[in-house]
């Protein structure tokens, strides 16, 4: 019941977008078409979820026993870096569309606060190896939810005054949904 | 001179680039958390940017944002082992968001667009605008947050092993209304940093139109 | 196809049927705040009017905050401003659904967060994604709670002196286990108070009898998204039917549940806004139906009472996702089978996953019973407690919700060597409020706690 718990509470209660500022800048940018939203979506969730067991091993089996945690962060964005390298290129190969409609937002998740943020909240509260999977898989599936459903209410956007248009209206609804998911404490 | 002004005002990092977000929602609820974060901020920007435009030439174009990485990266990590050695309080409450330095899109995003293009001078000296425009965002981000959340002001608190003063001051009497423990909160974060975005989209279109 | 496609006619017809619809909950909300306490002698003259004087205060501070929007902002001239004619709709909700002891300031403060961030901010009337006047009240109450709490919170001047536990839906969550009709509905009356809404509640969310007349006239008049309401009571009904069958209580459980917390005003005004509510008629029936499992959800199993506001405000989010599925739904019925059977899995899934979780949660970890044995009224029970260092063993045989009989049958700790004898035990039985034990120890406690894990056993 601990993992169902920590699945749950990183999915909505201490989702990274709303309540850690996570990954906001594909929020931003991205968020204006449903198919990217789920397409980046998926593609952060895969990263994060790699990162984090790669990372885990690295940080507890050579980090850790040589003293030398100071370099999780080198050694994490290297990780980062190199999956997403990876993920480019089967995707260029694989999937040219999805190619081709995300662009340049894929390198972009190299330098996604999510990703980053999420590995590193992992080994700071030292989770095994489970919890650690479940903690990635939650919070990037949190990160997706949100993603999407802004997208969807992006849509929805007509007159929105002019100076508001755009990040700062974003950054409204983004505060009213922070209030309503801190509601959801104890599900 | 102008590029200093330039990099506060007019390529202002969070606000006209809506770079940075993460931190600037994550680290203002207190006025010390800002400036410290921002000065990290700023070394680390003028750091990367004078090596970066120093290296240029030596460095290929394909490998270009894997080195470029690499370089802020290493940067963080003394910041961070500094940090964690003299100030270990303000470490731990900058968290992750230190770390996360690295993937600040406005470091490599200077990197990418200013210093690997220009010569030395200019280069440090669009960092430092830049990062000025960041931490002052940053600052009054922090001030409306803090005051008007927790009706306080922390000038140095955790920092205070290095400096030996502790300076936190209550703002209001206290009362019922105040503080609005909203704004200490994330979705006072969002909502202080759409408004004060909207408010720099107003003022800027005001100055085109003139 | 969206709501704001509407014609001009329409939406004052659809508005002008709202206000005729909520004329007897205001004066209702005026009665049963105002008038009621005046009469009993628990308050002024002033505070006989001061109901109306909060509606007001609410719908002139929205109004007031809009007007001056469009004169700043969108640079109309002051009589083009001042004819927004719909700008006091989110202050008259408001004030119909803040607690009445809210202080004014904060009436204000809510107010502009309907009508500015809510509202204006996203473009005025018919672009606003979230019910502005739950966003008001979502934010005061975020921030405020304690503030109105120490005012009063919702309970009006009468109740404050007459009724001992909060609202229905506080006192529910503060009852170990599921409750019983005693324990729930009892405080406050009978079933027909719930209906009528002399209950403790916000302003004017109580009566579900208003609500119900309310509803039938706008669905006659065409002025309602009806299937909304249906979908949404009769959701809440079957998860809480199962929930309270599950656990053998009555019908009156689910009643109670819907009459309580303000469900049919929320589901009658508030969730059929025609701004953030969908258009399609599937999409409207699933919203519906996902409200009322929301509603269960949050009610259950999050602390915070306001279970409608939180699921109405999160399936504002999904409205768009819900028209889609329903403009698809038009061709391609297919599509509407996953949703519904989702809904259906977790209707039954959280009825049934809820009552287990509700029967075992609350139960005394260090208590169990070993032998329960029925004859008659009597019911003889052979029961264990973990004490400070042991487990205590003991026989308590009860009568007539009366303590017969209880004897220490074994234990370890050292304490007991002391007290071996019957006197202490028997002075338990006889102080059947057990509080104080004079050189109380954490054993007592647990001899304490044993016997009040038996008696709720034999009360179940």
């Amino acid at each position: 019941m601990n993992l169902i718990s920590l699945f749950m509470t990183s999915l909505l209660t201490e989702n990274i977008v709303l309540t850690k500022f996570l990954g906001l800048c594909p929020f931003f940018g991205n968020s204006s078409k449903e198919k990217t939203a789920i397409s980046m979506g998926i593609c952060v969730t895969l990263i994060t979820i790699l990162s984090s067991i790669i990372t885990y091993f690295i940080y507890n089996f050579i980090l850790v026993p040589t003293n030398t945690t100071y370099l999780k962060t080198l050694m994490l964005i290297l990780v980062i870096a190199s999956l997403v390298q990876l993920l480019i290129l089967i995707i260029k190969n694989k999937y040219k569309k999805i190619y081709k409609s995300l662009g340049i937002y894929l390198s972009l998740i190299t330098t996604n606060c999510a990703v980053m943020g999420v590995v590193l909240l992992g080994i700071n509260n030292n989770y095994n190896f489970i919890e650690t999977v479940v903690y990635s898989l939650g919070s990037s599936l949190g990160f997706m939810l949100v993603l999407y459903v802004f997208s969807t209410i992006r849509e929805r956007l007509k007159n929105v005054p002019k100076c508001f248009q755009g990040i700062p209206i974003a950054l409204v609804i983004a505060s009213i949904m922070a209030l309503i998911f801190e509601r959801y404490i104890g599900i | 001179m102008k590029k200093i002004i330039n990099g506060i005002v007019f390529e202002n990092p969070i606000l006209v680039g809506m770079l940075g977000l993460c931190s600037t929602l994550a680290v203002t609820n207190k006025f010390e958390n800002a400036y410290v974060m921002g000065i990290c901020v700023l070394v680390v920007l003028v750091l990367s940017n004078f090596i970066i435009s120093i290296i240029k030439k030596l460095v290929p174009e394909n490998v270009r944002i894997p080195v470029y990485i690499l370089i802020i990266s290493t940067l963080v990590t003394i910041i961070e082992i500094l940090l964690q050695k003299y100030v270990k309080n303000i470490y731990n409450v900058l968290g992750i968001y230190l770390p996360l330095i690295v993937v600040n899109c406005i470091i490599l995003g200077r990197a990418l667009q200013v210093a690997s293009k220009e010569k030395v001078i200019p280069s440090v000296l669009d960092a430092i605008g830049v990062g000025l425009g960041y931490t002052f965002v940053l600052m009054i981000v922090s001030l409306f947050r803090e005051i008007l959340g927790s009706n306080t002001l922390t000038l140095m608190d955790n920092i205070s092993s290095l400096t030996g003063y502790k300076a936190i001051y209550k703002i209001f009497p206290s009362n019922d209304i105040l503080p609005i423990n909203l704004f200490s909160k994330e979705a006072g974060a969002f909502l202080t940093l759409g408004l004060l975005i909207a408010l720099a989209k107003y003022i800027g279109g005001k100055h085109e139109s003139n | 196809m969206g709501p704001y496609l509407k014609s001009e006619k329409d939406t004052s017809t659809i508005m002008r049927h709202l206000i005729v619809a909520l004329i007897p909950i205001v004066v209702f909300a005026y009665i049963k705040n105002g008038i009621i306490p005046f009469v009993k002698g628990y308050t002024n003259i002033f505070g006989m009017f001061y109901p109306l004087i909060f509606i007001f205060i609410c719908m002139a501070s929205t109004f007031f905050f809009e007007s001056l929007y469009r004169i700043i902002f969108q640079k109309k001239k002051i009589k083009e401003a001042l004819e927004n004619s719909y700008s006091f709709f989110p202050g008259l909700f408001l004030g119909l659904i803040l607690p009445i002891n809210t202080p004014i300031v904060l009436l204000i403060l809510a107010a502009f967060v309907s009508s500015i961030i809510a509202k204006m901010l996203f473009g005025g009337f018919g672009n606003n994604i979230f019910n502005p006047a739950l966003v008001g009240r979502l934010f005061i109450i975020s921030a405020y709670a304690i503030v109105i709490g120490k005012s009063g919170g919702y309970l009006n001047s009468y109740e404050i002196d007459t009724i001992s536990s909060g609202t229905p839906l506080t006192n529910a969550s503060l009852i170990n286990g599921i409750g019983t009709y005693n324990t729930l509905v009892k405080p406050y009356g009978s079933l027909m108070n719930f209906f009528i809404g002399t209950i403790p509640g916000c302003v004017g969310e109580t009566s579900a009898l208003l609500c119900l007349l309310a509803f039938v006239y706008l669905t006659y008049f065409k002025a309602i998204k009806w299937k909304i309401p249906i979908f949404y009571i009769l959701t809440v009904f079957s998860i809480t039917y199962v929930i309270g069958g599950m656990n053998n209580l009555g019908i009156w459980y689910p009643l109670f549940q819907i009459f309580s917390g303000g469900l049919m005003f929320g589901a009658v005004f508030m969730a059929t806004d025609p701004v953030t509510s969908p258009v399609t008629p599937i999409g409207q029936i699933l919203y519906g139906i996902f409200l009322g499992i929301l509603t269960v959800v949050f009610r259950f199993l999050t602390p915070f009472p306001e279970g409608v506001l939180t699921s109405i405000l999160t399936m504002n989010m999904f409205v768009m996702i819900l028209d889609k599925i329903g403009s698809i739904a038009r061709f391609n019925f297919k599509v509407t089978v996953v949703p519904f059977v989702i809904a259906w899995f977790l209707i039954f899934g959280l009825g049934i996953g809820i009552s287990l979780n509700l029967k075992n949660v609350k139960k005394d970890k260090n208590f169990s019973i070993l032998e329960k044995n029925v004859s008659g009224s009597k019911i003889s029970y052979v029961v264990t407690q973990k004490g400070y260092s042991s487990v205590i063993k003991a026989r308590i045989v009860i009568d007539n919700k009366k303590v017969y009989e209880f004897t220490v049958l074994e234990q370890n700790d050292s304490f007991y060597q002391k007290i071996m004898d019957e006197d202490y035990t028997n002075k338990l039985i006889l102080d059947s409020d057990i509080d104080t034990v004079t050189g109380a120890t954490v054993t007592s406690t647990a001899l304490k706690t044993m016997l009040k894990n038996t008696l709720e056993d034999y009360g179940e």
